[in-house]
């Protein structure tokens, strides 16, 4: 009996951090990717928003997707041997959720970087709380993964005992393999793993926070937002977009929980209703029902937030910035997204300024809240 | 004469003269020499000299974990754990045999002596020339008049697994096949059960036991008063063997059983009895399980499920109305689903039957019948499931095994859960940032 690989789960940003490939014994056995926190990936399952879609073309049946999560983005391949796939993907309207089982693969072109890549081997469309228990699933493992490297390092051991020692923390045989793996490959693992966390609170943060925007009504509300945000989740916009890869400097913002006032009286969905006349039957039902949601979540935070830096309240009588531009974003789209440029002007003329525009679009874009079909031009997801 | 070969030759001589044969120092070193050209291990040239001239087999020494079925002329050391007499009526003659158990390093094996070598529970014994018998599907040794048996001393083996012996052991760490289990378990459920064997009805009692880490059902071959729900008891000297691919303690005659005064708890059970999932990889490792729960996501939804149709006469899955047994047959059709479960640490297929796919999928055999269409388009319902259920997490319980096809867990329950994200993902960040290792952004980063 062979064993079936098991199907991993890593978040796009430590898989595409990963670049340590081998394989053991013969040709027939399988490749695995070892990733900083020393999962052993032959396969690995994943769900995030389908961003974009390419055929290759040329002759060959070859389909690019690009799969976003909270932290980075999947690049997947589908080719004549993936006939399902590749069905499946052409068939797709970008954006969408999407789960996806497959294969970890590499490539390496001679400068001696690796990119690695996802052969799939299932794919669904997904649903929005499908991918958000995917990034609660993924943060935990990753998690556990990252505490253990992190006591084989503290530890001084090697080998044998440096397994016994992780498998009695209860990692599997093949996690500590890997670990063991990984601490050897990987230079400045500390650092990374710093990096890693960071880019994990973020997401769980976004995630304790948001309402799904995703799934957010059309006539989404400035009011709206701001209510939700001051309730409790107004820390999401002050979170710097610290998950892409070139922006992983110390933030000097402040933390993102502090921006919850614990004073600030809670707004009641009700009193929305009233002072929004524009938008007089704005679903009432998200409200309500992420009231009590929001509310404890607030509570939570307070406890969290006890490092004393500056509460960065939010303002109360203006959206935050990054509202505002995905506002704009939604009216000025055409159906085929929104010109940058087009989008900055407009943004000005509501009283932005460059930077707050600047800020809002790459928090938008990490947030995944919006993507880039086309260079030059932002669409919401 | 080459140095490195002199001690082998002079061995052989020696082994050789025992049996009253003397042969030509020449002769050995030659062809000994001349097999170890021929790259033949050492020990094997050695064996094949003395077969050759003095129809001497050397034993091969085994460590018990290695014997294999019809093994003849091995040589083990180990301890003996256990040992009891029979009687036994071999060719109308009354005899008395000897059977228990020994151990050594790598594990435990039944044996039978059929002579008196003056055996006793904790000798360390030398046995040469025995062979290997399969006895209820496991390795057993026997050996008996050709065979010599040897008493050591008793620090001839570590003293450290005897020790490890006397622990009882948790049920979820119980192999299949263990010849000695000493183990401790609350009785769940017990009944007895009248059975047909070879020599007649039997009675005997069957239930389930529990500890801290899982349920196993147990078959004793005899009655005890003490196997009654509700009691904790030691036992010691059972074994285990397979029962449908379930790892089953077996109590026989020689199985010690004894009432403990400090029960287990029904707080120690309280994590199997609400069924609190089990991570996969702790659960693959094991030789199958019993009323299981697990929980993980579908990553995979396998060809055959859905609409299936089955042999009218017995059972077995058709394909174009022919079985394989029955020829042309009616068939009648079901419903299942098989799938991969995975939660990121493993991996395993599950099987639902009808009612349990019509709880997940809402489909009945009916609604399934009328999406498959006048043309009873199979992979229809099968896509159609596949696109309704992977990705879905899940919390299944059932029996697991393992088999030719991978590890199987049938399902008796399955529930799809949902939590609710912003409060796990609230908890999770209490707890990363209460570990305090973490500072989000600290470092340089620019070398990833």
């Amino acid at each position: 009996m062979v064993e079936r690989e098991v199907a991993w789960r890593v978040f796009a940003h430590e898989f595409i951090h990963s670049d340590y490939f081998f394989h053991d014994g013969d040709e027939f056995s399988p490749n695995y990717l070892v990733t900083p926190t020393g999962a052993r990936v032959n396969r690995l399952y994943f769900v995030g928003v389908l961003t974009e879609i390419d055929n290759l073309g040329a002759g060959e049946d070859m389909w690019r997707a690009r799969v976003s999560d909270p932290t980075g983005a999947f690049s997947v391949y589908a080719g004549q041997y993936q006939p399902q796939a590749s069905v499946f993907l052409s068939g797709l309207d970008v954006p969408c959720f999407v789960a996806i089982t497959g294969k970890a693969r590499t490539y390496e072109p001679e400068d001696g970087t690796i990119y690695t890549s996802v052969r799939p081997e299932e794919l669904n469309t997904a649903s929005d709380s499908i991918r958000d228990r995917w990034i609660v699933d993924t943060a935990r493992l990753t998690y556990e993964r990252i505490k253990l490297v992190r006591s084989a390092m503290d530890s001084g051991l090697k080998g044998d005992e440096l397994t016994a020692m992780l498998v009695k923390s209860g990692a599997s045989p093949k996690l500590a393999n890997g670990i063991l793996r990984a601490v050897s490959h990987y230079t400045d693992l500390d650092k990374y793993l710093n990096t890693l966390s960071g880019v994990i609170v973020d997401a769980l943060k976004n995630l304790a926070s948001a309402n799904h925007q995703p799934t957010s009504l059309p006539g989404f509300s400035h009011s709206m937002k701001e209510v939700a945000g001051s309730n409790a989740d107004a820390m999401v916009k002050e979170t710097p977009a610290r998950y892409s890869v070139e922006d992983t400097q110390p933030t000097q913002s402040p933390q993102p929980v502090q921006s919850t006032d614990p004073a600030q009286p809670t707004q009641s969905p009700h009193f929305v209703q009233s002072t929004d006349p524009v938008q007089p039957v704005q679903s009432p039902h998200s409200v309500q029902s992420s009231e009590p949601k929001t509310a404890k979540v607030t509570d939570e935070e307070i406890h969290v937030g006890t490092t004393g830096s500056e509460p960065a309240r939010p303002e109360e009588d203006k959206p935050e910035p990054d509202e505002m531009v995905y506002e704009l974003m939604g009216i000025m789209d055409k159906g085929n997204g929104v010109p940058v440029t087009e989008l900055v002007d407009e943004s000005k003329r509501s009283g932005l300024t460059d930077e707050h525009i600047d800020d809002a679009m790459k928090i938008l874009m990490s947030e995944g809240r919006c993507y880039e079909p086309r260079i030059g031009v932002l669409r919401r997801v | 004469m080459d140095e490195k070969i002199a001690p082998h030759v002079d061995e052989i001589i020696r082994a050789l003269g025992t049996t009253g044969t003397t042969v030509n120092q020449a002769i050995i070193i030659e062809e000994l020499a001349r097999l170890l050209e021929f790259k033949v291990p050492l020990q094997e040239a050695k064996r094949s000299l003395l077969k050759k001239h003095g129809n001497i087999d050397l034993p091969s020494v085994k460590k018990l974990s290695e014997l294999g079925a019809g093994e003849r002329n091995i040589e083990v050391t180990a301890r003996i754990l256990e040992i009891n007499t029979k009687v036994v009526g071999i060719k109308e003659q009354e005899r008395t045999i000897f059977m228990g158990t020994m151990v050594d390093e790598t594990g435990a094996r039944s044996f039978t002596a059929w002579e008196d070598f003056g055996l006793e529970k904790g000798d360390v014994v030398k046995v040469t020339n025995a062979y290997v018998r399969m006895w209820q599907g496991m390795p057993e040794i026997n050996f008996g008049a050709r065979s010599k048996v040897e008493k050591l001393d008793s620090s001839a083996l570590e003293p450290l697994l005897s020790k490890d012996l006397e622990r009882p052991v948790l049920l979820a760490d119980l192999k299949e096949g263990e010849p000695s289990v000493h183990t401790v378990i609350r009785i769940m459920e017990s009944g007895q059960q009248e059975i047909n064997t070879k020599n007649g009805p039997r009675t005997i009692v069957t239930g389930i036991a529990i500890d801290s880490t899982a349920k196993l059902p147990f078959t004793s071959w005899v009655p005890s008063p003490e196997l009654t729900a509700g009691n904790t008891v030691e036992i010691k000297n059972a074994y285990m063997r397979s029962w449908q691919g379930i790892p089953t303690i077996n109590i026989g005659e020689f199985t010690s059983i004894s009432h403990l005064e400090t029960p287990i708890n029904d707080s120690d059970i309280a994590g199997v009895m609400d069924h609190v999932p089990i991570r996969l990889d702790k659960i693959t490792d094991r030789d199958g399980a019993f009323d299981v729960s697990i929980e993980g996501n579908i990553i995979s939804v396998r060809p055959g499920s859905g609409l299936i149709t089955r042999c009218s006469e017995c059972n077995r899955v058709i394909q174009k109305k022919i079985c394989r047994v029955h020829g042309l047959v009616e068939g009648r059709n079901d419903m299942r689903i098989k799938y991969i479960l995975d939660d990121g640490t493993g991996a395993l297929t599950v099987v639902l039957d009808a009612d349990l796919t019509r709880k997940i999928t809402g489909y009945s055999i009916e609604k399934a019948r009328e999406v498959a269409g006048a043309d009873m388009n199979l992979s229809a319902v099968e896509e159609e499931i596949r696109r309704k259920l992977m990705g879905l997490t899940m919390r299944l319980r059932g029996n697991m095994t393992k088999g030719e096809y991978g590890i199987t867990l049938v399902a008796s329950n399955v529930e799809v859960t949902e939590i609710n994200p912003a409060a796990a993902a609230t908890d999770l960040v209490k707890e990363i940032e209460g570990a305090g290792h973490h500072s989000p952004g600290q470092g340089d980063s620019d070398l990833w």
